[in-house]
């Protein structure tokens, strides 16, 4: 069933084609990935080898009689395994063939834009609808005096058109029915004010139902100031609040600061009988800076995580380094202490273009204060080579190697094809 | 017909058919800039010597530089005296839509769009800065509304280094969700989301973003490297973050085929022993209840309801009946437990 899915979705796409035609503006890539890698299954070690086809088009602009702008988006993947252990974990796809759909929407502009309808397969991102991956619709309505309306409506999507809803979900929307939409309102550069709603069903009963509220204030063009927060109406407290400020003092120097609030057992569908055994609060404050000088890009920042349990820092800081434009190497150190466990990460990384070829290198190792899975250290290194075949087509192969928690021994290896290229039919409108 | 085989034939088809009908690719790659224009601005040539005819250039063309020089001029004799060099033609694709002939009759001089020329051994050649323009222009509502079309040709192909309360530098990764939440038409104006694909369909993504891009070592994949082995500290630290991206399904695939999950016994249990792990599961649930609904989230069969349902063990945090009565009926999740 699943691959009479799979070749039906591609042949949509094939299908699409002659509207891609039509557009004034195409964007392809795809992406051929042949991995063979170890991984546990049932407690014992399995050789896997999957091969992958990653595809996604974007098609702008595209000539209609119905709408002044049309825009098609496809992002697919398919899958084989080439081997005789099934690679996927789960549920949805233990034979050998997988594929789905992370994207494929229509969406068409009226009036300069101010009536946008979004048809199919999306993410929406609007107001609470914490980003949700799903199949239906969507509505954005540019209205007078900076008044703004977004709707949507549709089923949360399902990993290979499997589970829909319950609490096996693998969406985090827990729900087969999703509603919701946020009204605006936008003094142009200085304020932007939203109120949103978001509803969740699962086969009928109410699964979430949350209202919130987020404001975006520019006092200065290089000043950007944000807040949030979301109501579960119904388990009646705050499920997230953050505010958040960056402030670019200049081309060098840039500086954030942020606040969140988060209950996590409001992030479980409220259809789960978990969410009525937890009210515990997380809270985390933190700032950062960015530095930009010449050729050298250094990040720091310090988060402190304050939970019911107890408190811990987050610390990090990575410098990069490009000595010339087609070369860059860069080192990162983080600390992560909480009261389950703390880490200290240390992380170099680098890359060199020299003509058609590219390397790079990535060495990665966590110390753990205790065991996991009775280690305390974890160590990868991954080296790639690529070359660029010219007319944007490119060719990679990596290998990965180390010693994890996971595996006493590890190596993995990657070939790629990729093909990244927009084409166009007309240059200037 | 194989399956396998009409798979792969599905997809040839779909890349060949995109191939094929495409119309043109972009441009070659250019060679270094040749022309040094501060010797002849330091020569006072004027730029219509050179550039004759641009004051009525209503758009920007592909392939025109809007160069004539004279056939025979004084002016390049003095220096050029054995005849002007001979450059190569640069390919060129506009990015804006924009009229000199509108521009040239207000400006003052080149120099006020034009802060910095092309030089010899530039990669290509600078353009005027976004402040050229909002210098006369006042953009404020269209930049608000992200409504870039009017000038830019088509930021998605063309991208832009964002500026000011847009720029993507230092913690932007953290920031993004706040910012796209209130402003994701203003993303729409340069990202499709094919690029919110890259990590935030979950539910469908068959690969971690670094198992794809191995080669992007300077991005900010929140997944990198040794990710499993870390993710059970990392959940802990945020579990909220999780469940942003992943429902319970997610965790439960990949834990019963690893035999990490209800049923399992010896090491792949992640419980120590019922006589130790019993008196501690209720603080460790109320700490991070997100951990037990990767194994433990089957509603009504949840192994929790063996204790926990109504007269025996009260799971609830304090005060919650203060809030929630025990009576009311219209909740489902509470049917499971508190019966008429």
């Amino acid at each position: 069933m699943r691959t009479r899915h799979a070749i039906a979705l591609l042949a949509a796409a094939e299908l699409l084609a002659p509207a891609l035609a039509r557009a004034d503006v195409v964007s392809v890539s795809s992406t051929t990935l042949l991995n063979a890698r170890q991984d546990w299954r049932n407690g014992e070690l399995a050789s896997l080898v999957p091969v992958y086809e990653m595809l996604s088009i974007s098609a702008r602009d595209v000539k209609n009689p119905l709408s002044e702008s049309l825009e098609l988006v496809l992002s697919t993947w398919g899958a084989a395994n080439l081997g005789d252990t099934p690679w996927w974990s789960g549920y949805t796809s233990s034979g050998s063939l997988a594929a789905d759909l992370n994207l494929a929407y229509v969406r068409a502009g009226w009036a300069n834009r101010a009536v946008v309808l979004s048809l199919g397969r999306m993410n929406v991102v609007d107001g609470v609808a914490r980003m949700v991956q799903l199949d239906g619709l969507g509505l954005a309505l540019r209205l007078p005096a900076g008044f703004g309306v977004s709707l949507y409506a549709g089923s949360p999507v399902a990993p290979r058109f499997s589970f829909r809803g319950t609490t096996y979900a693998s969406n985090p929307i827990a729900g087969d029915f999703t509603t919701g939409g946020r009204v605006s309102w936008m003094l142009p550069g200085v304020l932007d004010l939203g109120a949103s709603v978001s509803w969740v069903a699962d086969h009928g009963d109410a699964a979430r139902k949350d209202v919130g509220a987020d404001v975006r204030i520019t006092p200065t063009r290089t000043l950007a100031i944000v807040g949030y927060a979301d109501y579960s109406l119904m388990a009646e407290a705050l499920a997230e609040g953050s505010a958040s400020a960056t402030w670019q003092l200049s081309r060098v120097v840039s500086l954030s600061a942020d606040y969140k609030y988060t209950v996590p057992a409001l992030f479980l569908s409220q259809n789960s009988i978990l969410w009525v055994f937890s009210d515990s609060t997380r809270k985390d404050v933190g700032a950062n800076v960015h530095l930009a000088l010449g050729r050298w890009a250094v990040d720091a920042g310090y988060t402190e995580l304050l939970t019911d349990e107890g408190n811990g820092p987050r610390v990090g800081a990575r410098a990069t380094w490009r000595p010339t434009n087609h070369s860059s190497v860069g080192a990162e150190l983080a600390y992560l202490d909480i009261p389950e466990n703390k880490y200290i990460n240390g992380r170099v990384f680098g890359a060199l273009e020299v003509k058609r070829f590219t390397a790079t290198l990535d060495l990665q190792d966590y110390s753990f204060d205790k065991p996991v899975n009775g280690e305390k250290n974890s160590f990868l290194g991954t080296l790639s080579v690529g070359y660029a075949l010219g007319s944007g087509w490119s060719a990679a192969v990596a290998g990965t190697g180390g010693v994890t928690p996971y595996f006493s021994q590890r190596f993995d290896v990657l070939a790629k094809l990729a093909y990244n290229q927009t084409y166009s039919s007309r240059e200037v409108r | 017909m194989n399956p396998r085989l009409s798979l792969l034939a599905a997809l040839a088809l779909a890349a060949a058919g995109c191939a094929a009908k495409a119309n043109k690719p972009e441009s070659a790659e250019n060679p270094p800039v040749a022309f040094p224009h501060s010797t002849h601005v330091d020569a006072e040539i004027s730029c219509n010597v050179c550039h004759a005819g641009i004051e009525k250039a209503t758009s920007l063309e592909v392939g025109k530089r809007h160069i004539q020089l004279p056939a025979k001029s004084e002016q390049c004799e003095a220096c050029h005296s054995d005849g002007v060099p001979k450059l190569a033609a640069r390919a060129f694709e506009p990015t804006l839509t924009f009229s000199h002939a509108t521009h040239v009759l207000k400006a003052k001089s080149c120099q006020q769009c034009h802060v910095e020329l092309a030089e010899q051994g530039m990669a290509k050649p600078p353009v005027p800065p976004m402040s050229a323009c909002t210098a006369c222009h006042n953009h404020k509502k269209d930049y608000a509304e992200a409504r870039c079309q009017p000038c830019h040709v088509d930021l998605k192909r063309f991208p832009l280094k964002p500026v000011s309360d847009f720029a993507h530098q230092g913690n932007f990764l953290k920031q993004h969700g706040g910012m796209a939440r209130a402003s994701a038409k203003t993303c729409a104006a340069c990202h499709d989301q094919t690029k919110c694909a890259e990590c935030h369909t979950a539910t469908t993504n068959p690969l971690k973003a670094d198992q794809i891009w191995p080669e992007k070592v300077e991005s900010d994949f929140i997944h990198r490297g040794d990710w499993i082995s870390r993710h059970t500290i990392e959940a802990a630290a945020d579990p909220a973050s999780c469940r942003r991206c992943h429902g319970s399904g997610f965790c439960r695939s990949c834990h019963e085929i690893q035999n990490i999950a209800p049923g399992a016994t010896g090491v792949r249990n992640p419980h120590p022993a019922p006589s130790v792990w019993i008196p501690q599961h209720g603080a460790a649930a109320r700490a991070n209840i997100v951990s037990c609904a990767a194994c433990h989230d089957q509603g009504a069969a949840a192994v929790c309801i063996t204790c926990h349902s109504s007269g025996g063990v009260n799971p609830h945090p304090p005060g919650f009946l203060s809030k929630h009565d025990s009576g009311d009926q219209s909740k489902p999740v509470c049917r499971i437990c508190h019966h008429p």
